[in-house]
């Protein structure tokens, strides 16, 4: 017997009406993906494909055209408090303290305050931010922000943890400490993660599968497996094989890139 | 802090230098001879008699009958009478524009029909209103909070609407995510991003708020200041008169200074660029 995927897509299609036109642009197809339980599985593709789309229809913030999603076997509604999402950059509320931030999750679950204090600092300890809990997000730098973003996703216990684009806005050196110190702690919680990205090298390093998607409409191109072993160090991205994997993935996008922009100057900008 | 703009061209004197004075010292000292030399100036044409001393007093007339009316007695029970119809103005004009911005922003269908009014009357001299507010409301305490409340509610209620519907749209998708309900995400998204808004329209509100004060004073009722105001001036003791407005002129100072450090205190979490 094969074992339920942790997360079920089926049959996902999303449409938007253009008011002006009273026409609908497709922005995913007929779209159907399973993540295992503690996968790690990162989808690619040029911008504009629906990536960010379909992670939100999985969050619960926009409702698909059809289609279905499952989490164990469950629909998705119910179980949907079990999700944490890190959003790309500057999602902390800036009223909060790093520390109520974290806690924030918690706190809408109607978690007791002593309980939150609890769970918080072990999480802040685990993203190397516990000399930082009592300060405002403004005076975090970009990496530490995002590290701040992924403890307060993980502080509800998530199931599955989504993230969007959570590196985009660092700076390249401070992005590659940050996937190695987030494959870290992915080992050591071994959530199942959906994991967005544009960049092909961040999706291979950290990823167990890469999904790569088509210009809009959205499609599955290809489902790659990731077979390099864990714990990777960051040296692996020099490793042949590794690049290899990566030239593979531009072939397969660089088409789609060319296209998402020729629509996107057609569609003037 | 402000910072002031370098002294410009300091003439290179040779021999003996003059002392040089500091961007702040020399603001200091341009102020205060700014205040100083106005009241000289004023207390000197008063002795000179170059106006008509009963009309314009002079600034020592000023002082001597603030002192007279402050150790008089009566002058309290009006000042408090004034107070309190502030006070109450201000709190009531606080919790009620909150509370229409907050609707108007939260909801687009109570912003369709609240807006019109609001706009309209923010740009309607209250004062045009007073004649027929005495008419029908009459003279007492309620009528006049009632009249403070026009005059000061509409700064709040618009600049709580601004900020409310300014929310980022990031932050109300972090808490829709962690499934925080509406109440919640009022509380702990929506007002804290809008209470910079609020303290705002709180600073027009105190000017807006005296003004009503004086106003409904002024045209109505037997206590207050805005009716020691008009008893002095038909009396023509210029000087009280005077002291009066002076009073008033610390009240609206110190009520936007307890206004800006409630803001300084939100430095904390949102640091100012300049």
């Amino acid at each position: 017997m094969i074992a339920q995927p942790k997360l079920a897509i089926a049959g996902l299609q999303m449409e938007f009406l253009r008011r002006r036109t009273s026409s609908s642009m497709v922005v995913i197809e007929n779209l159907d993906l399973d993540i295992r339980d503690h996968e790690f599985v990162t989808i690619v593709g040029p911008s504009g494909c629906g990536k960010s789309t379909l992670l939100n229809i999985v969050n619960g913030l926009l409702s698909p055209t059809s289609g279905t999603i499952l989490i164990d076997g469950a629909p998705a509604a119910a179980r949907r408090s079990r999700l944490g999402v890190v959003f790309q950059d500057a999602s902390l509320f800036p009223w909060f303290t790093v520390e109520r931030n974290v806690g924030y999750g918690l706190e809408c679950l109607g978690t007791p305050r002593s309980e939150i204090r609890a769970r918080v600092a072990p999480l802040l300890e685990m993203v190397g931010l516990s000399a930082f809990g009592s300060h405002f997000p403004h005076e975090l730098s970009g990496g530490m922000q995002q590290r701040a973003n992924l403890a307060r996703a993980l502080a509800i216990d998530p199931e599955i943890l989504l993230m969007d684009e959570p590196f985009a806005a660092l700076d390249a050196q401070t992005r590659e400490i940050m996937q190695s110190e987030l494959l870290s702690i992915w080992t050591r919680t071994h959530k199942t993660v959906l994991f967005i990205t544009h960049q092909i090298s961040e999706a291979i390093y950290l990823s167990d599968r890469v999904i790569v998607m088509s210009a809009r409409p959205g499609r599955i191109l290809a489902d790659l497996h990731i077979p390099f072993d864990r714990p990777r160090a960051l040296s692996i991205k020099r490793d042949p094989e590794f690049t290899a994997a990566e030239e593979h993935i531009w072939e397969l996008l660089e088409a789609q890139v060319r296209s998402a922009l020729e629509t996107n100057v057609a569609r003037g900008g | 802090m402000t910072v002031a703009p370098l002294p410009a061209n300091v003439p290179r004197t040779s021999g003996r230098t003059a002392p040089r004075l500091t961007p702040r010292q020399e603001r200091l000292l341009l102020r205060t001879i700014g205040v100083v030399g106005f009241l000289v100036v004023w207390e000197l044409a008063a002795r000179l008699h170059l106006y008509n001393a009963i009309l314009l007093s002079s600034p020592s007339a000023v002082i001597g009958a603030g002192f007279g009316i402050m150790t008089s007695g009566t002058v309290w029970r009006h000042l408090w009478a004034s107070a309190v119809e502030l006070a109450a103005g201000l709190v009531i004009s606080t919790v009620v524009g909150v509370a229409i911005g907050v609707a108007a922003g939260w909801s687009r269908r109570v912003n369709y029909v609240l807006d019109p009014w609001l706009t309209i009357l923010n740009a309607t001299p209250i004062v045009a209103l007073v004649p027929l507010l005495i008419f029908l409301l009459g003279i007492d305490f309620a009528a006049k909070v009632f009249l403070i409340v026009l005059f000061s509610v509409f700064p709040i209620a618009l600049n709580t609407l601004v900020g409310v519907e300014g929310t980022a749209n990031r932050y109300l998708g972090v808490a829709r995510t962690y499934r925080a309900s509406n109440a919640r995400i009022l509380r702990t998204v929506v007002m804290p991003g809008t209470l910079p808004f609020i303290l705002a329209g709180l600073h027009i509100a105190v000017g807006r708020a005296l003004v009503g004060l004086v106003v409904a004073e002024l045209v109505a009722g037997n206590e207050g200041i805005g009716y020691l105001l008009s008893l002095y001036g038909v009396t023509l003791q210029t000087p009280k008169l005077m002291f009066l407005v002076f009073v008033l002129g610390l009240t609206g100072l110190a009520l936007s200074a307890a206004v800006g450090r409630v803001e300084r205190r939100l430095e904390r979490w949102r640091p100012v660029r300049r």
